[in-house]
């Protein structure tokens, strides 16, 4: 596999992972602007509406008849968040040419599919239409509300936005419910231009063909003027805050944001190696005691954001083994802190890892995204460089690590039963 | 080896093999040239549908709901250990699941695979149960049915089976209530694994850049050549109509979500003819109900259903059903909306145009299914649990005809086998 990185001019770079093995081809554009509630609402505006319809084709049922017509290729419009980021995500998975029965080139029909639906979507005068406009925004309304349906992510999103609740992180990825019903057919179509016109650009491509073809993708996107934007890290304020929501719940859900340190941000794998030791994995320090030993939960584990350098870790358990349940979460990240953990587990931590990156070469989305954090972390790797990387990394880097997490926030959502329910 | 088969698809360059192994096990195995990614899965019939059956010494034994679920969990634990600690030394990501009609058990992995293999080979085949082990892994389950109970979207599934089904054991909870499994012992579990664990009622499904040799050397050492058990097909008696038109449950969502099912009236079909089922179906709800229908377009226009929205096909040798679920406000008109575009079918035939569209997608993406290690064994030892190939959609796709849809058509949908079920917002 090979990587080839270009930057046509400011603010549009071009990602091509050159890979022989596949049957499919993936590729996706991607836009890129600072997490706030504007953006955030409207790019999920966005991803609602672009998805609507085109001049030429002119409803969903249509692009999904192309799609279907083009061998069942996939096609997703999405706005989500990585640190302090709002991304716009335009992705295509199709058939290699190699597969279709008269040898058709899929991937052309889908740059000329983004290409009818970001430059020439279903909008007159200046405005989207209106029909569409008030279906997308009260869709979008459903969306921010439905986030409570699933009471892990909600929990989780509650965690996120308690902690965080005087910096962008703690903005929701689908923007704000009072904003949603502000925009308008035409407001949300001068924030698209605007977003054409500012928004840095990554379109990123894994497959076979060897075609430098990404120009016809981003033909009419001017230089970008500001920087790619960034995410603020912010050290811990000293104070662990403690939320208590109490819910009609059969189980209760257990959330606790922690914010990583310098050494974190110096030794990124040495974080990750951590992640995976701690809570990332079946054999990690939280699964193999919060679970297989005190059989407190079913589910215990941690999860990183590497821009905004948080960790979180969440478990469901009973409402009265809360004390128990945080405790042991605690005791187990200041085992690790003090480098009580053994040459294998750190070993099985590094397999697991090593085995992660190696995996990507089957998977061209894994490896379009491995390109794009390449990116905003400065350095895009293959992933046998990762693993060089997972390698070289000491235990005293990883009790480095640990020593530096501070538990911010303990977000729980209790269960509780009402009676005559 | 025994009854070698090669299956194949030529068109998409996929091919692999079948054969049995004198222990009775199947066993498939798909070669996937420069591929890193390989997989391995090792699957029991035996789901929560086999509740009561009798031992070898003629004991009759009814086991609580959750039993082939737990026993899952179990077999993860041996004498030496806990099987994670096994494969974590690889690396190695591994995992299990149950449902209605086996439980599953598999891993996935960059390197190192006939380690693993042995890991999960010697796991399946050395159950190590005790009071104690047993005991701790209840308060596990106990969290692990809690969350379902919490999950509104398996909720409204399981509701909608139950209403759709009279006397049919899919009817029963797979992970059972925190009661049920509180009452296994043991004694019971190792009943379940005498009974439904002999090879002659598992099925290895391989599949990676691999050497078939190094799969068959390690069969003998797992499985012994024995008595081969035949596996009868379980007796179900199940009235045509739906038990319920409509039924309901309140719980903390922020808008109804509704799934209403359809019950197939066929249910005898195997092999081709299956897979041949299989795909038309498919066919049919994207034609129906998929994003490029009018049927969605409609609702979706009016503002009825909204972007949290799927339709699929639940299908084994025991029962097969439809679904279509999301969020509506109004899920009584898309109930309606959904006949009235089945009636519509039924009046005007087919638009051959779509039809041959959506058979197209269909394809590319079963060919991309083919590409991968994971799906692939998952489909494999799907389609061999219903006794259907899983290469075999492919060819059945391209026999399709637009008349053999409506055929289709009128033996899935029915209004007097469809059961709407729907999640309603909890007054806080």
């Amino acid at each position: 596999m090979e990587l080839l990185q270009q930057m046509p001019c400011k603010g549009v770079i071009y990602n091509y992972g050159f890979a022989d093995h596949f049957k499919t081809g993936y590729l996706s554009v991607d836009f890129f602007m600072p997490l706030t509630k504007e953006n955030a609402t409207g790019m999920s505006l966005l991803a609602g509406m672009l998805c609507r319809g085109c001049k030429k084709y002119p409803g969903m049922d249509l692009i999904s008849r192309y799609l279907a017509k083009n061998y069942g290729a996939s096609l997703s419009v999405t706005a989500s968040k990585a640190g302090e980021l709002e991304i716009l995500t335009f992705a295509f998975s199709f058939l290699d040419r190699e597969y279709t029965i008269d040898g058709e080139d899929v991937r052309r029909a889908m740059i000329a599919l983004f290409r009818e639906l970001v430059f020439a979507p279903l909008a007159e005068n200046g405005a989207f239409r209106s029909d569409y406009m008030e279906q997308e925004k009260s869709n979008l309304i459903d969306k921010i509300t439905g986030i409570f349906n699933d009471k892990r992510v909600y929990a989780l999103e509650q965690c996120k936005s308690l902690m965080c609740e005087n910096e962008a992180f703690g903005i929701g990825e689908y923007g704000d419910i009072e904003l949603v019903k502000a925009y308008n057919e035409k407001s949300l179509y001068d924030y698209f231009r605007k977003l054409l016109d500012e928004a840095w650009v990554m379109v990123n491509y894994v497959g076979k063909e060897r075609e430098l073809f990404m120009d016809a993708l981003t033909e009419g996107l001017s230089p970008r003027t500001t920087e790619m934007p960034s995410t603020q890290v912010v050290e811990f304020s000293g104070k662990v805050r403690e939320i208590v929501d109490p819910l009609d719940l059969n189980q209760s859900k257990l959330t606790l944001g922690f914010r990583l340190g310098k050494a974190a941000l110096e030794k990124p794998m040495a974080c990750r190696l951590f992640n995976v030791l701690y809570g990332g994995s079946a054999t990690s320090k939280l699964f193999m005691n919060v679970r297989e030993r005190l059989s407190l939960c079913y589910y215990c584990s941690s999860r990183l954001d590497r821009l905004k350098n948080v960790m979180f870790v969440a478990s469901g358990i009973e409402a009265e083994k809360y004390e128990q349940a945080r405790n042991e979460i605690e005791h187990q990240l200041k085992n690790v802190a003090q480098g009580e953990f053994t040459q294998e587990e750190m070993d099985n931590a590094k397999a697991y890892l090593i085995d992660s990156f190696r995996s990507f070469y089957d998977n061209e989305s894994a490896l379009a995204s491995m390109m794009i954090t390449g990116t905003l972390h400065g350095k895009v790797c293959l992933p046998e460089e990762e693993i060089q990387a997972v390698q070289a990394v000491t235990r005293e880097d990883l009790v480095a690590v640990a020593r530096e997490v501070q538990l911010d926030t303990v977000y729980f959502l209790k269960g509780v039963h009402h009676e005559g329910e | 080896m025994k009854e070698n088969k090669v299956f194949s698809a030529p068109q998409v360059g996929a091919e692999y093999e079948r054969f049995i192994h004198k222990s009775g096990l199947t066993v498939y195995f798909m070669k996937m040239p420069h591929k890193t990614k390989k997989a391995a899965m090792i699957s029991a019939k035996f789901g929560s549908i086999n509740y009561s059956f009798t031992m070898k010494d003629g004991r009759a034994v009814t086991v609580p709901n959750g039993t082939a679920h737990f026993l899952e969990h179990k077999l993860f634990e041996g004498k030496s250990g806990n099987a994670f600690d096994f494969y974590a030394k690889t690396g190695a990501k591994a995992n299990a699941y149950t449902s209605n009609d086996k439980t599953a058990y598999y891993f996935t992995c960059s390197d190192r695979f006939e380690e693993n293999l042995d890991v999960l080979l010697s796991f399946v085949t050395h159950p190590f149960l005790t009071e104690e082990n047993v005991e701790k892994e209840k308060g596990i389950i106990a969290q692990e049915i809690k969350m379902y109970e919490d999950e509104p979207g398996w909720q409204g599934y399981f509701t909608m089976v139950q209403g759709l089904y009279q006397q049919h054991p899919i009817r029963r909870d797979i992970a059972g209530t925190v009661e049920d499994i509180y009452s296994l012992t043991p004694e019971i579990l190792m009943d379940c694994y005498h009974r439904f664990y002999h090879p002659s009622n598992l099925i290895l499904a391989v599949a990676g850049d691999l050497d078939r040799k190094v799969v068959e050397e390690k069969l003998d050492l797992y499985f012994e050549q024995g008595e081969q058990l035949k596996e009868e097909k379980l007796e179900i008696q199940e009235p045509d109509q739906a038990g319920e038109r409509y039924v309901e449950k309140r719980m903390l969502v922020s808008k109804p979500i509704f799934h209403l099912g359809f019950k197939d009236q066929q249910t005898d079909l195997i092999g081709f003819a299956l897979s041949k089922k299989e795909a038309e179906v498919e066919i049919l709800l994207e034609y129906l109900f998929g994003k490029s229908s009018p049927f969605f377009k409609e609702l979706y226009e009016k503002g009825i259903i909204n972007g949290e929205f799927d339709c699929w096909y639940d299908l084994s040798d025991y029962f097969s059903f439809c679904v279509i679920s999301g969020e509506s406000d109004q899920p009584k008109e898309v109930e309606a909306c959904a006949f009235r575009y089945i009636e519509r079918l039924f009046e005007e035939g087919l638009d051959e145009q779509r039809f041959l569209e959506i058979r197209n997608g269909l394809y590319g993406s079963i060919v991309m299914e083919l590409d991968h290690a994971y799906p692939m064994v998952n489909r494999i030892v799907g389609n061999f649990m219903n006794g259907s190939e899983a290469i075999d959609m492919i060819g059945a796709l391209m026999e399709i005809k637009a008349e053999d849809l409506i055929e289709r058509a009128k033996k899935m949908f029915d209004a007097e086998r469809a059961c709407m079920s729907v999640i309603n917002p909890l007054q806080q």
